[in-house]
């Protein structure tokens, strides 16, 4: 549109400056039309200014007439233009809008190295990091028909540490460019995460359905996802440890609709759930709703939601099953547990002011005998209990006019652990609360953050924050990991 | 002094204040850099909401708007469609319709469509070059409503809310 605004305006301007140079032709020559050295310039100016003035006006009266006409044709062919926009008009489908948004920055791990959540950081060395790089493909095909992918193009996995027994593994992607001419180059080869995928057709604003990968309608913090978005930069724990799946692969149906200067909003949605592969092993889906009120007047802007998650979650292996005297390759569920999640929370922006809080507890009930098991870091078998979790966070930042963004915040998380007669049954019941990981059942943590988002520009921002997180380990009754974190990001959209 | 390979802890705090005094000579000059937040308009001039004369509202108030404008409401309060247009980013007659309607100026009118592009909403709503496109667009969009300065209306559209004084008031 900017384009064929520019290009009309140009044709027009062009089209007037060779009219008012043809009306220069059509006067009679003069000598002053014909300047030469036996002719000096004063002369020349002499005989212009004796062409008769109600010639010139008349002229002058003629172009303004042509300009006025060609600028309503180009109003003409904006309005057009902007008409033809409507996807219901547009005889090309729309062309595919790519955005995104990135971040870079500084961390900092502030405690020695000998601090036991040292072992979730790769280093406690200040280091640079390459931290999102989201790119949006955006499409409207047809009217009310809209296609949305947004990739992570990350660094990851190449340094990612896992726990094996007797230590940890680092993961290597590198490898020989066998393209290049010079045959002992390397590179490290990077992923892709498909952050969200999915297609949507929209029947009104009351009703829109999806289908594909898509965010789980859970809360704010999940939907508002990305880094220019968010307020701070540490993710709330219930996020972070995925007490509800960030992301669903199935249906999605949601909208709004007002009453008076309320916003009446809700999402449902039926997905594969909680997986460890991209396909189900069960028939029964998970299913999830999200409800919100909205209202905004002129004090400013309050949301209160409620957003709920039942799923069941099955993992299988394939094994050698003896059947009808001979032997078969058949699924066996190694791990099979429902969870269900429910969530509160509320957003207030008054003013200056921004406030979000959000509460979710999250309640998990492994089958007799199916329960995740895992290594602890000293390399001794550790096992998850039914549990609850809770989990909760409280924000309040203030945008003064200075685009400088102070923030505080306080997040608490408690795992309650139930050791069922199931889960009794297939080992040593003391065995599961031999880990030495950070996030052990019957424990707690909180963390409180400082932050100062900078506006450097509307498109970048230049984030702060230092984190104080407090672990407690209640079965054994010791406090420890107080742990000191800085973390800097300067944040692009684009 | 023999060299024990042992990194003084000196070292370590002098590596901290590094980063310390780097975050704030970014900050610093990010500070320095900034402009002052703009004024959202002029509030003398009056700005005149139009719409197409098939919508069957005469008057509305900002709350009215408000949705619209953020594309988060596509009917009038008759069930007849919406379909709002914005004057370009820089224009005055833009950012004084923004402040009074949405409560922004115009970084945070920015920040706001930004937000909602990352959490994959709706586009904001198109925008008409000039009033006097503005005009033409509104004439010929059925459910069509925009704004304009009050000397660029004609007979083609109609008046159903005036921005006087930063405040949505009755034509």
């Amino acid at each position: 549109m900017t384009r064929f605004k520019h290009l009309t305006l140009t044709c027009g301007l062009c089209a007037a400056f060779s009219l008012s140079t043809a009306g220069a032709q059509d006067l009679p020559p003069t000598a002053a039309t014909e300047p030469t050295a036996d002719a000096p310039a004063p002369e020349a100016a002499a005989a212009t200014t004796a062409a008769p003035a109600g010639d010139l006006a008349a002229e002058v009266a003629a172009l303004r007439a042509e300009v006025d006409a060609l600028k309503a044709k180009a109003e003409e062919a904006e309005t057009a233009a902007l008409l033809a926009e409507e996807p219901a008009a547009a005889a090309e489908p729309e062309m595919i809008r790519i955005y995104g948004f990135m971040d870079f920055g500084l961390d900092k791990f502030m405690a020695p190295k000998t601090n036991g959540a040292a072992v979730v950081k790769p280093t406690t060395a200040n280091t640079f990091v390459f931290g999102n790089l989201n790119l949006y493909v955006d499409a409207t095909p047809l009217e009310h028909l809209r296609c949305l992918t947004e990739f992570r193009l990350t660094l990851s996995p190449h340094g990612e540490e896992t726990s094996v027994i007797g230590g940890f593994a680092r993961i290597d992607t590198t490898a020989f460019d066998f393209s290049s001419p010079s045959s002992q180059y390397q590179i490290r080869q990077s992923g892709i995460y498909i952050e969200r995928a999915w297609s949507q057709y929209e029947f009104s604003k009351a009703f829109r359905l999806q289908w594909g990968m898509f965010l789980t309608p859970f809360g704010i913090w999940n939907l508002d996802h990305g880094s220019p978005t968010l307020i701070s930069l540490i993710l709330p724990t219930f996020i972070a440890s995925q007490m509800v799946p960030t992301r669903l692969l199935g249906l999605h149906g949601y909208g709004s609709f007002f009453v008076g200067n309320s916003e009446l909003g809700y999402a449902i949605h039926l997905s594969n759930g909680r997986t460890p592969t991209d396909f189900d092993f069960t028939e029964d889906k998970a299913v999830g709703a999200r409800v919100y009120w909205a209202y905004e007047s002129d004090f400013g802007r309050i949301v209160l939601g409620a957003s709920g998650y039942v799923g069941r979650y099955v993992d299988q292996k394939r094994a050698l099953t003896p059947v009808g005297g001979g032997l078969q390759i058949l699924p066996e569920t190694v791990v099979d547990y429902m969870e269900e999640v429910l969530g509160f929370d509320v957003a207030l922006d008054l003013g200056g002011l921004r406030f979000r809080a959000e509460s979710v507890v999250h309640w998990i009930d492994y089958e007799p005998g199916k329960v995740e098991r895992g290594l602890s870091a000293a390399g001794t078998p550790e096992y998850l209990p039914n549990r609850a979790e809770w989990s909760g966070y409280a924000l309040a930042a203030y945008r003064t006019p200075w685009r400088l963004e102070p923030y505080l915040s306080v997040e608490s998380s408690v795992n309650k652990a139930a050791v069922l007669p199931g889960f009794a049954a297939i080992e040593n019941p003391n065995d599961w609360h031999g880990s030495q990981s950070y996030s052990t059942p019957n424990s707690s943590s909180v963390t409180l953050s400082v932050g100062l988002n900078v506006e450097l520009t509307t498109h970048t921002q230049l984030k702060t924050q230092l984190a104080w997180a407090k672990a407690y380990d209640r079965h054994f009754e010791h406090k420890s990991l107080d742990v000191p974190f800085l973390y800097v990001r300067l944040v692009d959209s684009f | 002094m023999p060299f024990t390979g042992a990194r003084p802890s000196n070292m370590r705090k002098a590596s901290l204040w590094g980063v310390v005094v780097l975050i704030g000579a970014i900050v610093g000059a990010g500070l320095l850099l900034l402009p002052l937040p703009s004024s959202a308009g002029d509030s003398n001039d009056v700005i005149v909401v139009i719409a197409n004369k098939s919508v069957a509202a005469v008057k509305v108030t900002r709350d009215d708007l408000r949705p619209i404008f953020q594309t988060k409401k596509d009917t009038w309060p008759d069930g007849t469609p919406a379909k709002p247009f914005n004057l370009p980013d820089a224009n005055k007659f833009r950012q004084g319709f923004d402040a009074a309607v949405l409560g922004l100026d115009p970084d945070r009118v920015a920040r706001y469509w930004i937000d909602r592009k990352i959490r994959g909403g709706e586009r904001p709503p198109q925008t008409a070059p000039s009033s006097a496109v503005m005009v033409k667009v509104i004439g010929k969009t059925t459910g069509g409503v925009g704004y304009v300065e009050a000397a660029a209306v004609d007979a083609s559209v109609k008046v159903i809310a005036k921005v006087v004084d930063g405040q949505v008031v009755a034509p």
